[in-house]
């Protein structure tokens, strides 16, 4: 879905198995990378990623995520777990609150000074063909940095930040937007995984067990996104994550209660 | 310009036989491992990797299997910046570049 990896396999991994949040992390950030890598050879094929704009928007992405990485590495992880629970709550009032804009064309006045980014792309359920401009350029890019800062620092791909921003301020349509975001999110999460590998805080098994699972569930996943609507799609997910936060936010009770 | 496309083509390959690789690379590291019994550590840095693959160590394995992975997005970018210097485009190779410095710069700021 361009969203949610991370925001599954660190709770798992801290609730489930009781594994430290920075070792977490790490994990996460390359569970984060197998879900781009996995999902993105799908969406790339059939030609929804825009790769322009992805790498445009990548100049940003990687700058925040070396700042979140460095902060999460030197970080008390009680903190990063609070961090995180926060994270959760807020992402689940995001999707059930978003809406899809859609401008045809002609709509956008398209920002092609700085860089030309339209795109098209064909629909895969209705084989619609779909053209679109891209805007707001400036502060896709200041959003971007943010997406960054929050993968590194808790190992999320931040798609939460970037395919809202991408879709309201951008007008990408909401399809292109998730597989660009998707396809991005390998970038900005390498970026902080080689600061995780260089501080030891990759742990090998745990890492290629997370990255073998992730693979299998991104390859369900875009077939899922290809077969429903993303409404449907965002409802059966936010449901999810409100479960995930309340039993975060019961866990970080009895942390402060073992304190 | 390159069109959308030809960038697809070339970032294609890259991605599938990234994932293969690694994918082959972990699967067999986690054999090993169940065989050796696996102790849940660290990684291996990164001198002591080719030694570990001929002594069939899995988590030599593992690890490459992980750098690997690590390096799939990273291609891409490379593999993209190829092609925008092929067709001359000139604003997107920097912009490229750009994020490739970025990676780079993290490499050193994860060795301090």
């Amino acid at each position: 879905m361009g969203l949610g990896g991370g925001l599954i396999i660190i709770p798992l991994l801290t609730l489930g198995f009781g594994i430290p949040m920075q070792e977490a992390i790490g994990a996460s950030l390359i569970g984060v990378i197998a879900t781009s890598t996995g999902a993105a050879t799908k969406y790339v094929k059939q030609g929804l990623t825009n790769v322009r704009m992805a790498l445009f928007l990548e100049m940003s992405t990687t700058v925040g995520s070396i700042i979140g990485a460095l902060v999460a590495v030197y970080t008390n992880q009680t903190i990063l777990f609070l961090f995180f629970s926060a994270l959760l709550v807020y992402a689940g009032f995001t999707m059930l609150r978003r809406t899809e804009l859609f401008f045809s064309p002609d709509e956008v006045n398209a920002e092609t000074q700085m860089v030309d980014l339209s795109c098209r792309y064909t629909d895969p359920r209705s084989s619609h063909e779909v053209n679109y401009g891209v805007k707001g350029l400036k502060k896709g890019l200041a959003y971007s940095s943010v997406a960054g800062m929050l993968s590194g620092l808790l190992g999320v791909g931040g798609g939460l930040v970037k395919v809202p921003v991408m879709n309201v301020c951008m007008c990408v349509p909401l399809k292109a937007a998730t597989a660009t975001s998707n396809f991005m999110i390998g970038v900005t999460a390498l970026t902080g995984a080689i600061i995780f590998y260089g501080h030891g805080l990759l742990n090998a098994y745990l890492c290629a067990a997370v990255a073998l699972g992730v693979f299998a569930g991104a390859y369900i996943g875009t077939m899922l996104n290809a077969k429903y609507s993303s409404n449907q799609l965002r409802k059966g997910f936010a449901i999810l994550l409100f479960i995930v936060a309340a039993s975060m936010i019961l866990k970080t009770a009895g942390l402060w209660g073992g304190a | 310009m390159a069109g959308q496309e030809k960038l697809c083509r070339v970032v294609h390959p890259i991605l599938k036989w990234g994932m293969l690789l690694s994918m082959a690379l972990l699967i067999s590291g986690l054999f090993l491992g169940v065989g050796a019994g696996i102790e849940m550590e660290g990684t291996l840095p990164l001198e002591k990797i080719p030694q570990g693959m001929i002594d069939l160590d899995p988590l030599a394995f593992v690890t490459l299997g992980l750098l690997m992975l690590i390096a799939t997005p990273l291609t891409r970018v490379l593999g993209a910046l190829c092609l925008f210097l092929s067709e001359k485009d000139w604003k997107f190779a920097l912009i490229s570049t750009v994020v490739l410095s970025a990676v780079i710069l993290a490499v050193f700021l994860g060795a301090v």
